[in-house]
């Protein structure tokens, strides 16, 4: 009987060191800082759930007070993918975090997946505004903005700074495959004619000759006058249009996009306040 | 052995070798460089054969050569009667196919200063023609087939050949272009000269077809003739071949030899002027010196082919085996390589596009 109750506890206590260390990425609203009351939390989560049934994308709210990263923007991008928020394929969402560990009130908002389409950098921007003027009002109301400004532009669909680009199957934010038919078309004519002439050509064995390379003496060639007289110089510039592609870091349709430690793409941007 | 014999009251001025052993017709052999008896498989060279030339001509010497009568001769095989072209100096019987040269009408004027032998013969020729599609998708297939020879000839065709000292001086318009990127901006400066190039050079024969019934370009075509095999003008090479004699005088013909020789000093002077982007000469002033003119006689092999009713002309150097000529597009074949083309080409790009995007 001691033996079974020893085993018992020792189950409890596994039990409990996992229940501990096991991350509930359903909950949505993290108030690490303690910054909010238990009846707004249960706000924002309803809130936050509505959002995410109706614009089937995730949605993540936190506060924080330490932690070890170098920057929100790092927090925020590891938060979300490392407790693999997100939903679809490309871990479509949106987070918003508050955070207080630099002393400051940093404010950050990141994009993956379809949100980095649907919050391009104008948006993220408004968005930021807003929220910074409801700092007086409290912690909660900069969240309840976060959400409105977030539902507002998820109903208003994808901007139209984004509509050329697409989320592809690695979660990237590129120009959406555009095969550009008339040029390959004309291209390929060109390109067959060419070959086409030259076999022609190659049927057209009569020329006539126009010089006597063949006989003219290459020992006899003596060339005694050799002058060159400058007579004049133009210049002209042209104006360069570099189109940067995606890389680490970058601009692509209307978002501005990085790579987070995890290797994932994200859009978004922050403020101190 | 010379033989000539009489038509009417004429003299018959036909030209022919015969065997001094069998009396057959003596052809030139071409892989030999000698005259061969097709019938006793006897070999002669041209020292021996001189030999009964002179022989001949002693027996011939009372005998007078009628310019009235040139136009008509007697078959030294067959003994019917020629009616020639005043331009040809070597023609065919039309009863026994034997070939006749037609003495005097190579005399005086139109007595050729060199020949270079033939060292193709009518197989290697055919051979050639058979080869023609090597590399040549477009041809139809048949077109090269040896039923398809309508007419051939190994013919001697007159040419002018001509030596020129030219000296002068040609002006170029020279551009240096270089580009550089400063900011935002890619510069371009074009400095532009005016180079000047002057000195002398000598072009040795320079050859100008001397026959109207030959087209100028076909017989551009199949040149450089290697001079090195030219020699001093003897009836015998022509023996088994046709021939012509000129229509077209030296001085009718030294135009388009002046221009090649200049094209050619011009080009010349071009390859001096370096270090620039383009060279576009602009002016010239050449004097050729025109040193010697020689008047020879020419190898080639004509082959006239009928195809789809319609006749080609291919030429084939006598001398070097060139072969020339323009060879009909198969229409389905070239529409056939187009789509091919087309096809592959838009197939890779559109690959690079869509694995580029995606990727």
């Amino acid at each position: 009987m001691k033996k079974i109750k020893f085993f018992l506890i020792l189950l409890l206590i596994f039990i409990g060191i996992n229940s501990v260390n096991a991350f509930d990425n359903t909950v949505k609203v993290y108030d690490y800082a303690m910054v909010l009351t238990t009846q707004e939390e249960n706000n924002l989560k309803q809130k936050v759930n509505e959002y995410i049934d109706k614009y089937n994308m995730d949605m993540v709210l936190v506060t924080v007070k330490y932690h070890e990263k170098d920057s929100t923007k790092e927090y925020a991008q590891d938060f979300y993918d490392y407790n693999k928020f997100g939903l679809n394929a490309t871990y479509d969402g949106i987070i918003f975090v508050i955070d207080f560990n630099f002393g400051y009130t940093d404010i950050y908002i990141s994009t993956t997946g379809q949100a980095i389409r649907m919050y391009d950098d104008y948006r993220i921007n408004s968005m930021l505004d807003n929220i910074a003027l409801k700092k007086n009002n409290g912690y909660y109301s900069m969240f309840e903005s976060f959400i409105n400004d977030g539902s507002k532009y998820a109903s208003l669909g994808i901007p139209s700074s984004n509509s050329n680009t697409i989320i592809n199957n690695n979660g990237d934010l590129v120009y959406e495959q555009i095969i550009p038919w008339g040029p390959i078309s004309v291209t390929s004519i060109v390109v067959a004619t060419i070959v086409l002439l030259i076999f022609i050509f190659k049927n057209r064995m009569v020329k006539k000759s126009i010089n006597a390379g063949h006989y003219l003496n290459k020992d006899s060639i003596i060339i005694n006058t050799r002058n060159e007289r400058f007579i004049t110089t133009h210049t002209s510039s042209v104006r360069i249009n570099d189109s940067s592609s995606s890389g680490s870091s970058g601009r692509i349709g209307g978002s501005s996009i990085s790579r987070g430690s995890s290797g994932r793409s994200h859009g978004g941007g922050g403020r101190r306040l | 052995m010379l033989y000539l014999c009489k038509v009417g009251d004429s003299v018959n001025n036909t030209l022919d070798h015969k065997c001094p052993n069998c009396d057959a017709v003596l052809k030139f052999n071409p892989h030999g460089q000698n005259w061969k008896c097709e019938y006793c498989r006897s070999e002669f060279d041209l020292e021996t054969l001189n030999k009964y030339e002179e022989k001949a001509d002693k027996t011939l010497e009372s005998e007078a050569i009628s310019p009235e009568n040139i136009d008509m001769y007697s078959c030294p095989n067959c003994g019917a009667q020629i009616i020639a072209d005043p331009n040809v100096s070597t023609t065919s019987c039309v009863y026994c196919r034997n070939v006749a040269i037609l003495k005097d009408k190579l005399q005086g004027e139109f007595n050729p200063d060199y020949v270079i032998p033939f060292r193709y013969t009518k197989e290697d020729a055919i051979n050639a023609f058979k080869k023609l599609g090597k590399g040549k998708i477009l041809m139809p297939k048949e077109f090269n087939n040896k039923r398809n020879i309508n007419e051939m000839s190994g013919i001697y065709i007159p040419f002018w050949l001509y030596d020129y000292n030219a000296n002068g001086v040609i002006e170029a318009d020279c551009k240096r272009i270089t580009s550089w990127r400063s900011g935002d901006y890619r510069y371009t400066k074009t400095d532009t000269y005016l180079a000047t190039r002057g000195g002398s050079m000598s072009f040795d024969n320079i050859p100008v077809d001397g026959s109207k019934r030959f087209p100028n370009d076909i017989m551009n075509s199949i040149e450089p003739f290697d001079y090195k095999d030219l020699k001093e003008f003897n009836y015998s090479y022509l023996s088994g071949f046709l021939s012509e004699k000129y229509d077209v005088t030296k001085e009718e013909a030294e135009q388009d030899a002046i221009n090649r020789a200049k094209n050619s000093f011009i080009s010349e002077m071009e390859k001096d002027i370096i270090g620039y982007n383009t060279v576009v000469p602009i002016k010239n002033n050449i004097n050729l010196q025109n040193i010697k003119n020689d008047y020879v006689l020419l190898p080639v092999w004509m082959l006239n082919i009928k195809y789809k009713n319609k006749i080609y002309t291919f030429a084939m150097n006598g001398q070097t085996g060139k072969l020339v000529g323009n060879i009909p597009i198969d229409v389905k074949k070239a529409v056939f390589l187009w789509f091919f083309v087309f096809m592959i080409t838009f197939g890779i790009i559109y690959a690079i596009f869509y694995f580029g995007v995606v990727s």
